[in-house]
Order: structure tokens, then sequence, then C-alpha cells
């Protein structure tokens, strides 16, 4: 799990990878049942490339979760 | 999925390989916007120099050469290697394969980058060409030299319009 964004009102962060391994899929296997390159998957779980909102929602729905376990922790 | 024309030449443009998906086509997006950012502000103090030269020295034909020749340089070699550079920093160009087919796609990059190579050229000569007989019409019009055949043939004839051989 790595931190995208920190704010004082909480925390952005990019949960994909662990997601991606509790549904067993590789790199590959992810970016072919969504539609993007391999690379594009990398790219974003090493938070190098920021998706827009209509990827975040294919990647939800491909990992079987939402948008706030990928992308949101509320601050303790 | 079959490819369009526009995405093939969108490709071919920011040099990308593959699929375009939405990393490929944001960051393609990102240079075209700063290629155009690059275009805008180049040819503002390109056009205010020549406007410069030209109302300073009343040498109307120099400000058109330095214009136009400025603006070719700038476009085809800073704005196309920045292309090619950004592209190449973006791996917009990378190419996945597996290990196995790594000889047959190695093979078929330097195919392609050979046909590519023999359509520019092609494209190139054909541009030289139609520069030639253009050059050629403004300098034989007003000659009796002037026919068809020396368009498809503009070597017959020298610079000066005087004819190497029979018009005829």
């Amino acid at each position: 799990m790595s931190y995208i964004y920190d704010k004082k009102e909480g925390y952005a962060v990019n949960n994909i990878r662990k997601y991606r391994k509790q549904e067993k899929l590789s790199q590959l296997g992810l970016a072919q049942k969504i539609g993007v390159a391999r690379q594009t998957i990398n790219l974003i779980e090493n938070d190098k490339y920021n998706p827009t909102l209509e990827l975040c929602l294919k990647l939800a729905r491909a990992l079987n979760t939402d948008l706030n376990s990928l992308f949101w922790e509320e601050k303790e | 999925m079959k490819e369009t024309i526009s995405t093939k030449i969108f490709k071919q443009f920011y040099n990308l390989s593959g699929p375009v998906d939405e990393y490929k086509r944001t960051q393609a997006h990102a240079i075209g916007n700063t290629v155009a950012i690059m275009l805008y502000w180049f040819n503002t103090v390109a056009v205010l120099i020549a406007t410069i030269i030209a109302l300073t020295t009343h040498d109307y034909l120099s400000a058109f050469v330095i214009l136009a020749s400025s603006i070719l340089i700038f476009t085809v070699f800073i704005a196309g290697s920045y292309v090619i550079y950004a592209g190449h920093k973006h791996h917009l160009a990378d190419q996945e394969v597996e290990a196995a087919d790594l000889h047959a796609a190695y093979r078929q990059a330097i195919l392609k980058s050979w046909l590519s190579a023999c359509c520019d050229r092609i494209l190139s000569q054909c541009l030289s060409f139609i520069l030639t007989c253009c050059y050629f019409h403004c300098t034989i019009n007003k000659s009796h030299y002037h026919c068809p055949s020396s368009y498809l043939c503009p070597h017959l004839y020298d610079l000066d319009g005087n004819c190497l051989l029979p018009a005829n």
C-alpha cells in the first residue's frame, strides 16, 4: 500500500496491488480484464500515473471492490 | 478491434506502439499540448522578427525566407525531436512480447522500420518533385520552353531556362 496523496483531511492510498493479489490476478490478467496495457497497471501500482475516474471504476469492478477500498483510507 | 485511419495517424505521429490505451492517449495529449505551446510562442516570435526585418530593410523576400525556413526547421527538427524524446521518456513506443517471440518481434520491428524509411523516402522524393515543378513553372512560364513534358522531365532545362535538349 502506498500513499499517493496526503492531506490533513485524510489520506488517498493505492491499494490496487493488494486487491489484485487477493484476486490472484497477474498484472497482465488485470490489464486484459479492463482493456489496457500491462505497463499502465504497473505505472498505476507504482504511483507513476494517476488513472481517470473511468479507469478507477473499471479497476474497482475488476477487483470486486469499491473506490473507497482502492483509493481511500480514513484518518485515524 | 480494427483501428481507424485517425487512430493510425495518431499512433504514427506520436510513435505509439500496440493498442492505444488511456495512459498512452493521456501522455500523447500532454506531449501534443506542449508542442502546441512551443509552436505558438515560436511562431509569434518568428513573425515578429520577420516583420521587423521587412519593415526596417524593405527586403520582403529575405524576411519571408527567414520566416519560412525558421518555422520549417523548428517544426520538423525541434518539435519533431521533442515528440520522439517525450515518447521515449514516457515509454510510449515500448512493446511487450513473450520471451519466445522475442526474435520474431525483433525481426518484425526491423522490417517495419525499413518499410517506414522507404515510405518516407518516396514521400520526400515526391515532395521534392512537386517543389521542382513549381520552381520550374515559375522560371519558364514566360519562355517558349513551356510544354507539358517539361513538368515530367524538368532536368532537361537549366535554371536559366536554356534548353539542354530539343524541346520537341
